[in-house]
This record gives C-alpha cells, sequence and structure tokens, in this order.
C-alpha cells in the first residue's frame, strides 16, 4: 500500500519545536567528536603530528627508500649486470653497461650501472628481480640535489653515500645479508643524545645528529 | 609415402623421414638437443623421447624412421617423465651461469625446464663438477666447458661441414668436457656457427659477448650483403643499432650456416663516415649541400641537356652490384627510359665472371657483392666497354661526357677492393658531369659534381638476387640519421621531377613493377621472395 | 721431434694388419706409443694424429678416455696398487704407507730422480695373492709393508 506523504508546514513546526536550548546545545552536541578532539591535543594527550625534521617516522623493516648496491667482500659491487632488475623495472629507470670480470667465477661486472631516481618509483620488483642479492633499498627518503643531473645515480653513489647509516636498511631479500655485505664506510659511532624532546611519542626514531638539542644551543651561544 | 598419427593428428611423409621431422611437418615440436636438421644424427641427448605404441620402450624420435601406420604420442605423461628425467640429469652438473650467461633467453636448457622440469635441484652446488671456463677459442667463439651439455653439435660441425675436426670431448663420465686440442683457437671461416648450433651458454659469440641481453632485440629477416651467394639471414637490433646476425635456415642457399666475414659484415657498415645530404658541386669547384628537391631537379636537367647536346651515347649509367633489384629497376627506368641512355655498366671488378666462382666449397664465392646476378639479369651489361676500363677510355677519349653512378663499398673486405674503388674514382674525374649516389665517404666523392646520399644494405627494404638467380627480399632493420633515401627512392624522385607517372610509396611497389616489366622476374610474387626465394627465368 | 723409431714403426704396421680399418688401430697404436713415450703428451697425440690421418683432438679424445693411457708422465717405475675389496680387505693401505714414505711423493707424483712413481689402481685379477701390485707388466703379489720395501730398494738399484 502506498504510504500517503506527510504534508508539513515548515514554519508552524519552526514555531513549536523550537527552543533556545536547542538552538545552542545542538551545534555542541554534533560537535562532540571535534570538540574531544581539540581537547585532547591542547592537552597534549593526543598528538599525532611529526615535527619533522627533528623528528622522523620510524618505517618498517621492509620500508622501500633509496637504493643500495651491496659489495663483495673486498668491496667491488656484488651485481653482475644480469639485466633482470633493468627488464622487472617497471619505469625503465635502470642503465647498466657490462664489463668482463677478470675472475671467470664471476665473469661479468657492471662497469655502469646508474638509476634514474627521478623516474624511479620505489616499487622494489629490481629487489625482487635480482638474483645475487646485489640490489636491497634502504630506509632513506631524502634524496636532495641541486640539478636534475645529480639525480642519476651511479655506482659510488648507490654502495658509497655518506647519508647510508643514518637510515638502516629496508627492503632486502633477507634479514641479514646472506652473500653480501654494505660497502659504506661506516661513520664514528654517534652518541645517542636525548635532545629536547619536543613530543610526548615513544615511536618515533629521533635521529641524533639532526635532532635540535637546546642545551648544545644555548652553549653555543 | 608411410602414414603415421602423432598426437592423433594423421600425416603422409616422404618414406626415409624421422618421427622428429614428420612431427615437425605436423607442426609438433619435440625437444631436442643433439639432433640439427642440417648434421648427421646422433641420438646422444635423449631428450626427443617418444612413445610408440607396440614399441615397449620409448623411441628417439630423431633416429625412428617413420613407418606406416605408427602411432606415436609425444606429451602424455611418459614421455613426460622421461624427458624430465633426462632433464634432471642434464642439470645436475650445469652452472648455475643464468645471471651472467648470454644464451639466457634463447637457452633450450631454460626453455625445456620451464615446459617439462620445473623441479628442484638434489645437487648441492657445492658438489658439481668443476671444469674451464671463458675460455678463448679464437677472435669469434668463447667456451665454457661447465654449460656444455654434450650434444656433440659443434663436433659433427667441424666433422662433417668444415672437415677440420677440431672439437673434441675429452675424459670420460661426469669429467667429460669439450674443447680443442691445447685449446687451440678455431682456425676456419666458419667457427662462428658453432655458436648458434650450441643449444646451451657453452659456445658464445667474442662479438656479441655481453652487449645486450636478448629479449631486448628485435629481429629482421634479410639477407646477407657479404658476397654472391645471398646466405637467408636475420638482424638483431635494438634501438638503431645492430648488435649481430645470426642465419635462417634455406636448404636452397646456405642451409643453417652463415661465414664468419658474413656474420661481422655489419660491422664494416658502422665504420666510416656516412654521407648525409644531397651536395652540389658550385661553380667555385666547390660541393655545398641543397635540399633533394633542387639536387633532384639540377642533375634531371643537367642530364637531359647533356643528352641534348652531345646525344644520348655520351651518359653512362655506372649501377653497384650491390644495390636491389628495385633499385637497379628505377635506375634503367628513369635512365633509359626518360633520358635515353643506351650505355650501362656495373662491373669494376669483373663481377660477371666471379658472381657464380667459389671461394671454397661450403659457402662463399668470390664476387663480394649480392646483387651483380641481378644487375645481369636487368641488363646492366655492356658489350661494348666490357667494364669499367673501357668506359673510363671512352671517357677519356670525350665520348663519355657524363655518368650516373651508384657506388657501395663492399661489406667483406678483399685487397682488390682498393683498386677496384680507385677505378671507380678514375671513372668520376673522367667524366665532365658525375651523379653519384654513395652511402660512405669516401676521399675522392669531393671530385664528383652531385652527391646523392643513399640509405645502404640493412637500411633499406628491397630484394637481392643471388648466384643461383634467386630473389630474396631484404627488410629495412634500423634507419641512419641523416638525409638519405633508399637507391629506388631517389629514382622514383627523378622520374617524378622528368614528368613520367609514378604510383611507388614503398619497395613492394615498386618489385611488383619490376616483375611486371622485367621479363626476366615476370611471375614472381612478393611471398614467393621470402624463405627460400625465388629463382629468376634463364635468360 | 718426436717420432717411432724404426723398431716401433715395424710394430705400428704390424698392428694396421690386423685390422681391416685404420679407426680400431688408434688404440693398440696408442698403447704402442706410451710404450714408446712413456705417456700420452700432446706432442704425442698429435704425432699419432699426423701418422694415422686423424685430427690431434680424435686422438686426445680416445686417449683421455682410458685411464691406462697416461696423461702425465710417469717414473721409470711406476707403481700401481690395487685398492678393490680384496686387496683392502689384506691391507693394501699399510702398504701405501710404506710406499709414501720410502719414496716421499703423493700418488701420481715422480720422485726427484725420476724413478718412482705411483698410483691407487682398480681390481688387478689377482684376489688370491691380495695385496698386489703391478709395475709394468710384472706383478708383485702377496704384499707387506716390509716387502714393499725391498722391491723398491731391488729397483732403485736396478
Amino acid at each position: 500500500m502506498k504510504k500517503t506523504p506527510k504534508v508539513v508546514n515548515v514554519a508552524d513546526r519552526a514555531r513549536e519545536e523550537a527552543s533556545v536550548a536547542k538552538e545552542i546545545l545542538g551545534p555542541l552536541v554534533g560537535m562532540k567528536l571535534t570538540l574531544t578532539r581539540m581537547v585532547e591535543n591542547m592537552t597534549g594527550k593526543v598528538d599525532p603530528t611529526i615535527r619533522y625534521p627533528e623528528e622522523r617516522r620510524a618505517y618498517s623493516d621492509r620500508y622501500r627508500g633509496a637504493h643500495i648496491l651491496t659489495a663483495r667482500e673486498d668491496g667491488s659491487p656484488r651485481c653482475v649486470a644480469c639485466y633482470m632488475c633493468a627488464t622487472a623495472c617497471p619505469a625503465d629507470c635502470i642503465y647498466i653497461e657490462p664489463g668482463e670480470h677478470p675472475d671467470p667465477l664471476i665473469e661479468k661486472y657492471p662497469t655502469r650501472f646508474e638509476i634514474d631516481m627521478l623516474r624511479c618509483v620505489f616499487c622494489g620488483f629490481c629487489v625482487d628481480a635480482c638474483p645475487e642479492e646485489a640490489i636491497i633499498m634502504s630506509r632513506e627518503t631524502e634524496i636532495c640535489a641541486f640539478g636534475r643531473g645529480e639525480t642519476i645515480w651511479g655506482i659510488d653513489r648507490l654502495m658509497k653515500r655518506p647519508e647510508l647509516p643514518e637510515f638502516g636498511l629496508g627492503y632486502r631479500p633477507n634479514k641479514e645479508l646472506v652473500d653480501s655485505r654494505l660497502a659504506f664506510v661506516p661513520k664514528e659511532k654517534v652518541q645517542k643524545r636525548l635532545a629536547g624532546r619536543v613530543t610526548m611519542k615513544e615511536d618515533v626514531e629521533m635521529i641524533p645528529h639532526v635532532t635540535f638539542d637546546p642545551l648544545k644551543e644555548s652553549e653555543k651561544r | 609415402m608411410p602414414k603415421l598419427t602423432i598426437n592423433g593428428q594423421e600425416i603422409e611423409v616422404e618414406p626415409g623421414t624421422t618421427i622428429i621431422q614428420a612431427a615437425q611437418v605436423a607442426g609438433i615440436e619435440i625437444p631436442h638437443y643433439c639432433y640439427h636438421p642440417d648434421l648427421p644424427v646422433d641420438g646422444n641427448c635423449r631428450m626427443c623421447l617418444v612413445e610408440v605404441e607396440r614399441m615397449p620402450k620409448l623411441a628417439i624420435s630423431c633416429a625412428t624412421l617413420a613407418t606406416e601406420g605408427m602411432v606415436v604420442h609425444t606429451n602424455n605423461d611418459r614421455v613426460k617423465e622421461s624427458v624430465r628425467g633426462v632433464l634432471e640429469f642434464l642439470l645436475v652438473n650445469h652452472p648455475v651461469d643464468c645471471p651472467v650467461c648470454d644464451q639466457a633467453g634463447e637457452c633450450r636448457l631454460q626453455d625445456y625446464y620451464m615446459v617439462y622440469g620445473l623441479h628442484t635441484s638434489e645437487i648441492p652446488l657445492e658438489m658439481k663438477v668443476r671444469k674451464q671456463k671463458v675460455v678463448d677459442l679464437g677472435p669469434m667463439v668463447v667456451l665454457d666447458q661447465e654449460r656444455c651439455v654434450l650434444c656433440s653439435r659443434c663436433i659433427r660441425f667441424f666433422d662433417h661441414v668444415t672437415h677440420t675436426g677440431e672439437m673434441q670431448f675429452f675424459g670420460r663420465g661426469d669429467h667429460v668436457a669439450i674443447g680443442t686440442f691445447e685449446n687451440r683457437p678455431l682456425d676456419n671461416p666458419y667457427s662462428g656457427n658453432v655458436v648458434d648450433i650450441c643449444p646451451v651458454g657453452a659456445l658464445t659469440s667474442r662479438d656479441f659477448r655481453f652487449k645486450c641481453r636478448v629479449w631486448f632485440l628485435n629481429s629482421t629477416d634479410s639477407v646477407c650483403g657479404g658476397c654472391s651467394t645471398g646466405c637467408s639471414m636475420r638482424i638483431d637490433h635494438r634501438d638503431g643499432t645492430v648488435f649481430r646476425l645470426l642465419p635462417r635456415r634455406n636448404p636452397e642457399v646456405n642451409k643453417s650456416w652463415l661465414c664468419d666475414e658474413g656474420r661481422m659484415s655489419f660491422h664494416e657498415l658502422a665504420a666510416g663516415e656516412r654521407v648525409r645530404r644531397p651536395m652540389i658541386k658550385g661553380r667555385d669547384g666547390m660541393q655545398a649541400p641543397v635540399v633533394w628537391e633542387e639536387a633532384v631537379r639540377s642533375v634531371d636537367s643537367k642530364l637531359k641537356e647533356i643528352r641534348d647536346n652531345h646525344g644520348a651515347g655520351s651518359i653512362l649509367g655506372f649501377a653497384s652490384p650491390s644495390a636491389t633489384n628495385e633499385a637497379l629497376f628505377l635506375f634503367k627506368q628513369y635512365m633509359a627510359g626518360q633520358v635515353g641512355v643506351t650505355r650501362f655498366e656495373f662491373r669494376a671488378d669483373s663481377e660477371d665472371k666471379s658472381v657464380t666462382e667459389q671461394e671454397d666449397n661450403i659457402l662463399r664465392r668470390v664476387d663480394k657483392h649480392p646483387n651483380s646476378m641481378g644487375a645481369i639479369k636487368l641488363g646492366l651489361v655492356s658489350k661494348e666497354f666490357g667494364g669499367i676500363e673501357g668506359a673510363i677510355e671512352s671517357a677519356r677519349e670525350g665520348k663519355l661526357r657524363a655518368g650516373v653512378i651508384i657506388y657501395f663499398k663492399p661489406l667483406v673486405r678483399r685487397p682488390t677492393d682498393e683498386e677496384a674503388e680507385s677505378r671507380v674514382a678514375e671513372l668520376i674525374r673522367a667524366v665532365e658531369y658525375s651523379v653519384v649516389l654513395a652511402a660512405h665517404k669516401t676521399d675522392w666523392l669531393a671530385e664528383a659534381s652531385v652527391v646523392l646520399p643513399v640509405t645502404a644494405w640493412s637500411e633499406e627494404n628491397g630484394s637481392y638476387t643471388n648466384y643461383q638467380g634467386r630473389v630474396q627480399l631484404a627488410r629495412r632493420a634500423v634507419t641512419p640519421a641523416g638525409d638519405m633515401r633508399p637507391v629506388w627512392q631517389v629514382f622514383a624522385l627523378l622520374l617524378a621531377v622528368s614528368g613520367a607517372d609514378i604510383s611507388w610509396s614503398t619497395a613492394a611497389d615498386v618489385f611488383e613493377s619490376l616483375t611486371e616489366t622485367e621479363p626476366a622476374y615476370r611471375g614472381i610474387t612478393y611471398d614467393e621472395a621470402r624463405l627460400p626465394g625465388a629463382l629468376v627465368a634463364d635468360i | 721431434m718426436i717420432q717411432f723409431n724404426e723398431e716401433a714403426m715395424r710394430q705400428y704396421q704390424a698392428i694396421l694388419k690386423r685390422y681391416p680399418e685404420k679407426r680400431p688401430a688408434l688404440i693398440p697404436v696408442l698403447i704402442l706409443a706410451q710404450k714408446e713415450f712413456g705417456w700420452i703428451s700432446q706432442e704425442v697425440a698429435e704425432y699419432v694424429g699426423s701418422l694415422m690421418g686423424y685430427p690431434a683432438s680424435d686422438v686426445l679424445s680416445v686417449a683421455t678416455f682410458y685411464t691406462m693411457l697416461r696423461k702425465k708422465p710417469v717414473g721409470k717405475y711406476h707403481m700401481e696398487i690395487c685398492r678393490n675389496v680384496s686387496c683392502w680387505l689384506m691391507g693394501t693401505y699399510p702398504c701405501v704407507d710404506e710406499i709414501k714414505r720410502r719414496l716421499g711423493v703423493e700418488a701420481e707424483e715422480i720422485t726427484e730422480d725420476g724413478k718412482f712413481s705411483w698410483n691407487l689402481t682398480e681390481c688387478l685379477g689377482s684376489c688370491g695373492t691380495a695385496p698386489a701390485m703391478q709395475v709394468g707388466d710384472r706383478y708383485y703379489e702377496n704384499l707387506t709393508p716390509e716387502s714393499v720395501g725391498e722391491i723398491i730398494e731391488k729397483l732403485a738399484n736396478d
């Protein structure tokens, strides 16, 4: 049976049902969630903002950041220029030139290995494709340059850039590297200073040398 | 004619056909390593096992003749399991070299493993037998003994095709290794073929080593431009660079083989500077670049001027025996049809005599041009001159005043090349007005009145006529940078400028006209000129 | 230049006469070559190949198939001690130790004076008189470490 629509006169209804209390409390009730959040933020109970660069988010062990080319025992790249990564790459950003390696057990090595970091989509297919554990990814996200030319990373940069130790290893086939090691020259051990905390959050990673230390700063002055 | 059934398909074959050949006729591929259609049967790899009904054991299809009423199964469970077993044995000591091995992507161990194998190896890497790796067997071949699957194709090639017996098995059991005596380099002009026939990466090409992964390459069917044998081959290239040449099997011409010089002939193309723009010599004696339109109009009007003043007999059409049939056809159409030229030549070095002359008894011929026979069949021979010397003589006497010369440098070099080239240079100096169509710069090119840049072998579509009179298609693989045109297109332009009615837009169109016009080529279709090529009429 | 002397040439011709085709004669000819030259070196293989009309790789291929066609030089007295079941049970290895002690070389190595070398070999068919060894065409049976020492002394004085 078809329901007959109820005929409403809006002006009449307003007169009958409106009240000042309703007008004031109504929005407050509706904004309950918003106001609760506001109070939580103001009192410091909740602080979802990460104040980059003093604070950094802790990335997972499988995070796909900038690439690392691993090394053999003698420091030469582990890569044998098999082109699996170049073939798998959906962005076509890996350029390799192979060369003949004097050791017949190794046979092939890359004379040039370049990744165009601006084309790269950080999908990790290259790490998946590599049969030699030669290319892995770190947790580094800070790729900056003064010009486009600097964003094409060659073997040196991929193996030995000084920023490597800070960020830690990310996406890689084995948790501990099996056949290879990292080629970078490790910096001196940096003291972990508890800098002036600007957050109450526990799981935010504090990067020592870039974290603001008010004591030290005031000493300088 | 025995009738047999393979996988439920009934076919009829010639007597003397083996099952593997019969399966190929039926379109069924049987996995194999040691069998090769152009080598004697060995039967040692045991991969081509098939089940023949009423035979108690599986039979090797490469060595079992197809007989009347035979029922063969090539892919039932029993066969698949046996093939898998053979593969497992072959892979026991095979090194895990795929990342560094050039054969990856065209390796039959990889291919068959993905279809029949997919098993896990039971042998740890440390237990595999070690042999020599990266052994240089001459300038063409690199040997890796560990990768060899002992199919003996290379041994049979050197025993039965080149008759040099250079490679053999040494040792016994799982220490058998392939090699030459004392690892001496291979010393015959066909050594590159073992790289093709090796089904795995044991014998790889030194020239192609590490240059490019094969899955990046595009293949184009073509014909070798090295000599008048005209072996069917395939150009593998990527992004405008040729990486290697491989043979295509043509039982009528080259079977499955190529000579080493032909294999390397593409390097000659890249050597030397190219002519990139049309040039006309001005009144000051210096050549200056012009656009095609201007060049073509200038040539047409000048040739006609000389013809009107001195007669059509004062112009010579000197073709190149390396130009395609299409090029030579339109060359003749323009020169004879529009300008009225009656004097044609193409012989700088008695190519008409050497075109069928063998250099060895396997493949090579003395004439290092791919289309001398085409020039002969199209009638570009002058009885009057008997060769280029006669033409030079005539020019020096003042009878020949102009010449349109097509010149391509040979892709396979011989000591007589320099002399032949110098004769062409002499001819250009001897005539007053010379139009030269060339691909590569030479030092004498600056003396020509007009230089027109053209594409060379592998850069244009066309056909060549080999020493047998067999027409084969060569397709374009790469396009050079510059304002070059195919030779046939240059003459099509000249014909257009001269007022003829032209309707060709591709080389195939010109081919069609050629087969309609020239008596020797009548009736040959474009499709017939693919593998194995079509013979011209005996004229 | 390696080649057969007159006597060896005569024997070579005699071998060829035994076979209707040349190919089967290759193994006996190689055995003859080994007797003449001591071992099948690369030069010997090339010589036999040129003599019989086969490529050197073919000859070497046959030579490398058979263990008894030696591809490495051996001493004047090459001792081959059986290492199979009977001999082993009856005490091959103490004899081997004695040999090693006396000669001071490992298997397939030659002593400094070029007189002795040894290796282990398979069953000599002399199981009843185990342990046994073969020097050239001669069997030495019922070996003990002492008797092996005596044999070495006797051969050294020859």
